[in-house]
């Protein structure tokens, strides 16, 4: 349960990211919840609810909680908006109530034009260090604090496989090359397994478990073979996560602007998409965004980062609902 | 066959042809990509212990296992000692893997232990349990903050965050998955 000085704690810490924000010229965007298309991600279930009509009772209309604002922020983004962030709830749906996760919950998300995502990075560093300059004080957990100020550790995910799953030389793209590094660390390995799975099956029980917990970490350079909206570069993409506590934090991309690219993500993910719970149509007006400017945007789960700021082990310990 | 996402914790699985109880159980969803179980293992036989990774849709076989009663005698720095309820056979429970049950048992009461083929492999304690409190610090009169919490120790050495007004002698709710206060009780 949260205690009322933690309370007080989570205000100071939406203020924080406002503030930081603001100064620096960001437009605060207040996106709607509700949206009655949504980008396509095949893992992710949506909420859905009946939009009724007093005047055609008879023609529900289908509406989506956002998983993500993004699909109204990349509108914004076209239409010449410039630097925008959104605060606000976000959700998604049969994923487990767990320690580190509920399926509504506060994210940040900002778009910087012209910029992508390494220049994003530093972006990232000035905000985690400033959070920290207006937030620590005699507040319990300090050392939290300290470890989201302290100075990035910045890292591809291909050298994250070599320190921390020992690894040696591995390179994204060399056929067979996540088969066999399964087998070397030992992982169960089935016939229908993809190099999707395989790859986050390594992260997940080989590299995200031992990620330093004294400082943020950013792992760099994913592969391309987790399809996403960031722009790729070969048997990689320009994408970064930023951990916190060893939580996944933030997620960012150079915003792929390439209409037969997103076309493609479209596609694919609506294919995959027929095998969700709660299919939904996908956002077709996506393709507007080819005409945005060169941007890159960054989602942070600001229920974790109290968290890593407060040193707390369960989300419960954040929010006002548990 | 059950689903990887509905393992938990206490749960035997047949992993790789070897017979394995789950001793830790997280859900992970990445930002991109599928939920998934992030599970430690440890071999039933040998002790080791796995860290595996495992899809929440795929399946997974579960070992066969089953229930005895047994009391509670004591403990040594490896084992748990227990006497079967009904055969009055003593046996015992390596600790390892089960460290925390010390907190939660008391000797002389009656536990369920779950066993594959001969070897006993998992404790079950209730999730909540009562304990009295033996150390506990005065609390500081005028401190009337809301919420504010002081440790105190158990009757079994457990250390436990309280509200400022439980006293040495009261006798406790604990939750014991997290090792949580939940309240007073009063008889």
């Amino acid at each position: 349960m949260l205690s009322v000085e933690v309370a007080r704690f989570r205000a100071r810490v939406l203020s924080a990211l406002r503030a930081f924000f603001d100064e620096r010229g960001y437009l605060e965007v207040d996106t709607p919840v509700l949206a009655a298309e949504l980008i396509p991600e095949a893992h992710i279930e949506v909420f859905a609810t009946e939009l009724i009509d007093p005047q055609e009772p008879e023609a529900g209309a289908e509406r989506y909680l956002v998983p993500s604002p993004e699909v109204w922020m990349k509108r914004l983004l076209a239409r010449g908006y410039g630097n925008i962030y959104c605060l606000g709830k976000v959700f998604r749906n049969s994923e487990s109530r767990s320690r580190m996760h509920r399926p509504e919950f506060t994210m940040l998300e900002w778009y910087t034009v012209e910029a992508d995502a390494y220049s994003q990075e530093a972006l990232a560093g000035e905000l985690l260090a400033c959070l920290c300059d207006r937030l620590c004080g005699p507040v319990p957990g300090a050392e939290g604090c300290r470890a989201v100020g302290a100075p990035v550790e910045r890292l591809t995910v291909a050298e994250s496989f070599a320190r921390y799953a020992r690894i040696e030389g591995f390179r994204f793209g060399e056929p067979g090359g996540l088969r066999r590094a399964a087998a070397q660390l030992g992982l169960r390995v089935g016939p229908q397994e993809t190099d999707e799975d395989l790859f986050q099956r390594i992260l997940l029980t080989h590299v995200e478990p031992r990620l330093p917990t004294d400082r943020p970490v950013i792992l760099a350079d994913y592969p391309s073979l987790v399809p996403t909206l960031a722009r790729v570069r070969g048997a990689t993409c320009e994408r970064w996560e930023l951990y916190l506590a060893g939580m996944e934090i933030a997620n960012c991309y150079t915003e792929e602007r390439d209409p037969a690219r997103l076309t493609e993500f479209l596609t694919h993910e609506s294919e995959r998409k027929r095998d969700a719970r709660v299919p939904h149509p996908p956002a077709e007006s996506l393709l507007e965004f080819a005409a945005a400017p060169e941007c890159s945007g960054v989602a942070l789960g600001v229920d974790r980062l109290v968290m890593a700021l407060l040193s707390l082990r369960d989300i419960a310990g954040v929010i006002h609902f548990p | 066959m059950i689903k990887a996402g509905q393992i938990s914790k206490g749960h035997c699985l047949m992993w790789k042809d070897e017979p394995y109880l789950v001793a830790d159980r997280e859900f992970v969803n990445p930002g991109k990509g599928a939920a998934f179980v992030r599970v430690k293992l440890k071999n039933i036989r040998t002790g080791r212990v796995l860290q595996e990774t495992i899809r929440t849709n795929d399946s997974v076989e579960e070992a066969d296992v089953f229930d005895r009663d047994a009391q509670y005698l004591y403990a040594d720095d490896a084992h748990y000692y227990f006497m079967d309820a009904e055969t009055y056979d003593q046996f015992a429970v390596p600790r390892e893997g089960l460290e925390d049950r010390v907190y939660y048992m008391k000797e002389g009461d009656t536990y369920r232990i779950t066993m594959w083929e001969t070897n006993p492999i998992d404790v079950i304690v209730p999730l909540k349990t009562v304990l009295e409190v033996t150390e506990a610090e005065e609390a500081i009169r005028g401190d009337t903050v809301t919420g504010a919490t002081k440790p105190v120790k158990t009757e079994t050495g457990l250390e436990v965050k309280v509200p400022l007004f439980i006293k040495r002698g009261d006798r406790i709710l604990v939750n014991t998955e997290s090792g949580e206060y939940v309240e007073r009780v009063n008889e």
